[in-house]
């Protein structure tokens, strides 16, 4: 495997870790939200 | 093409995980389950509502990247699937399988903790059906793999409905009928075209099987009971009189559509303009009839 190669793979993980942190800030921000949600509809 | 040795392990890029949802056929199941949410007589919060769309959009998805995981070695036949990321070797079959299924799981379980559990349950059903019933049992086996399969895309309207209502009622098994009818003359019509590819793929559908004769005939008889399933909620009170307009008339133009294609037969060289015609609109005369039903109801 030539550093190129090892540069290539590097990349595709980086940009997958990006991906996926930013799905995982989104779900705890929709989460969040959810929760918010069921408790003023539980207040009615 | 990559340089690197087939004995390295290389990750598969997100744009691959992210095709393997089918995004494209994902469009309208997302749009019918939202119609179908805004057509119910409730209103729904708007978190939960898209939660709820979220959910519905994740299960296609998963479903979709389940078929593919299946149908890999179907997809490398044909032209038109080649290029997806588990026949042209971009993923393994095991990362497909492993999305797919967590990917069905979280949908389900989010539907049923944020939403409720009789929309995780329809969501569940459909999942299962469009990847076990269509997809494993009926698609290589049976030219009626289309007809029966149908269903699993139109569940979205019913799981849309029970996500705002908590319960189903005649409105949606209606929008499911008329997903579930439209689906043959809609497939039929493209396997018309595409013919050569499930051909050479060994998928037994209607044309390969049965020739373009008995199609063509049975796109025209399906016709008829969606026809009647399209209009049928406005005679029997469910909508009003802007639905009662656009699903006549959509509708009229899509008989006419697919009486051209029924009566016609195929020529040397021919181009099938009608069947490519009646495909396109077929897409879109879905997406007018579900937003003329969520114009009806709010206006």
């Amino acid at each position: 495997m030539t550093p190129d190669d090892s540069n290539r793979i590097r990349a595709k993980q980086r940009a997958r870790a990006m991906v996926m942190a930013l799905l995982l800030g989104f779900l705890v921000v929709l989460i969040f939200f959810i929760t918010l949600s069921k408790i003023r509809s539980g207040m009615h | 093409m990559s340089s690197i040795p087939s004995s390295v392990f290389v990750p598969a890029d997100w744009r691959d995980f992210l095709a393997l949802t089918k995004p494209r056929v994902m469009t309208l199941v997302v749009f019918t389950g939202l119609c179908g949410m805004l057509a119910a007589p409730v209103g729904v919060d708007p978190v939960i509502g898209f939660t709820a769309i979220l959910c519905i959009a994740l299960g296609a998805g998963a479903a979709g990247a389940l078929n593919q995981w299946y149908e890999a070695d179907l997809d490398a036949l044909m032209k038109r699937t080649a290029k997806r990321p588990l026949p042209a070797g971009r993923m393994t079959r095991e990362s497909a399988l492993h999305f797919g299924v967590g990917l069905a799981c979280f949908s389900v379980l989010l539907m049923g903790l944020a939403v409720n559990y009789v929309a995780a349950a329809i969501l569940t059903v459909s999942i299962l059906f469009y990847v076990l019933v269509y997809t494993v049992w009926l698609k290589r086996r049976t030219p009626q793999n289309i007809v029966i399969g149908g269903a699993a895309g139109a569940f979205p309207p019913l799981i849309g409905w029970a996500a705002a209502t908590g319960e189903v009622a005649l409105l949606p098994f209606l929008l499911f009928s008329l997903v579930f009818l439209w689906t043959p003359p809609h497939f039929w019509a493209l396997a018309l075209f595409v013919k050569t590819d499930y051909a050479n793929a060994g998928v037994p559908m209607l044309p390969v099987v049965a020739g373009e004769r008995v199609t063509r005939a049975q796109i025209g008889l399906y016709t008829i009971p969606m026809a009647i399933a399209a209009v049928a909620p406005w005679p029997l009170g469910l909508t009003g009189a802007i639905y009662g307009g656009i699903a006549s008339v959509g509708t009229a133009i899509f008989a006419a559509y697919a009486a051209v294609v029924a009566f016609r037969h195929t020529r040397p060289d021919d181009a099938m303009k009608p069947e490519k015609r009646l495909f396109k609109y077929s897409i879109l005369y879905l997406f007018l009839l579900f937003g003329a039903l969520v114009v009806d109801r709010w206006a």
